[in-house]
């Protein structure tokens, strides 16, 4: 029983569907937001799989990529959250 | 080793997935950020066992941020039920996220991908330092431009809410 980089696409998938079903089902303005999170931690994954598991040689590029899309994923978030403020601010 | 990254992979990944859907359909805020803080420490979990522990230490920040700050800040109910969306576009959107999952998981399981073996050490910052700094300057300076700005942009909008 090894790590594959399937296994760590299938979350990545996993994560990926959860946070579209998310801003697809929730109700609420700005209720959707909480799918940001889930997106970015699925790309996350998919990318660090990639590096760990098919790009030997450069190892920490997938590395380095999730962890751009973790802190885009974050910026998302807050100018989600004050568009949703100044929004209910009207 | 290889087993017990394996199952540290295994219950991570279940965490995070759990988690998500418990934001995804929980009935109140407190189980919204409950499972936002589980799929942050998920991921961090399912990072740190693919050889990414600085991705994984990020991920517990910007995700345990992200957390925080949606569950806190922005409300909203879920539709009523589980099985009983009421409009026509959420359960489209419903059957499209399936279907992207279906997608997904063909390519995954389907795909012929090249495969390495194990490579150096956990938790190679250093590398990461140098890729971040040199070869990726300018990616890093975009995400650093877009942080900053979603940084202003919430600063000014709770100046306004005060």
């Amino acid at each position: 029983m090894t790590l594959t980089f399937s296994a760590a696409l299938v979350v990545g998938a996993l994560l990926l569907a959860c946070g579209m079903f998310t801003a697809a089902w929730r109700r609420g303005p700005g209720a959707g937001l909480a799918a940001l999170p889930m997106l970015a931690a699925g790309a996350a994954i998919s990318a660090a799989g990639a590096g760990r598991f098919a790009a030997p040689r450069d190892a920490g590029t997938g590395q380095e990529l999730a962890a751009l899309i973790l802190v885009a994923g974050l910026a998302a978030a807050i100018l989600g959250a004050a568009w949703f403020h100044k929004g209910e601010a009207r | 080793m290889d087993l017990v990254l394996t199952i540290v992979f295994l219950i991570c990944a279940i965490l995070a997935v759990a988690g998500a859907l418990g934001a995804s359909l929980g009935p109140s805020a407190s189980w919204r950020q409950l499972g936002l803080l589980a799929v942050a420490v998920g991921t961090a979990g399912v990072l740190a066992s693919l050889s990414a522990g600085f991705a994984a230490l990020v991920a517990v920040v910007c995700l345990g941020a992200s957390a925080v700050l949606l569950s806190a800040g922005v409300t909203g109910a879920p539709r009523g039920g589980i099985f009983n969306g009421s409009t026509v576009s959420g359960q489209a959107g419903a059957v499209a996220a399936a279907l992207l999952l279906l997608v997904l998981l063909v390519v995954a399981v389907r795909g012929t991908f090249a495969a390495g073996g194990s490579i150096g050490p956990g938790f190679d910052a250093a590398a990461v330092g140098r890729a971040f700094f040199t070869r990726d300057a300018l990616a890093l300076e975009a995400v650093g431009a877009m942080l900053t700005v979603a940084l202003a942009a919430g600063a000014m909008a709770r100046r306004r809410r005060l």
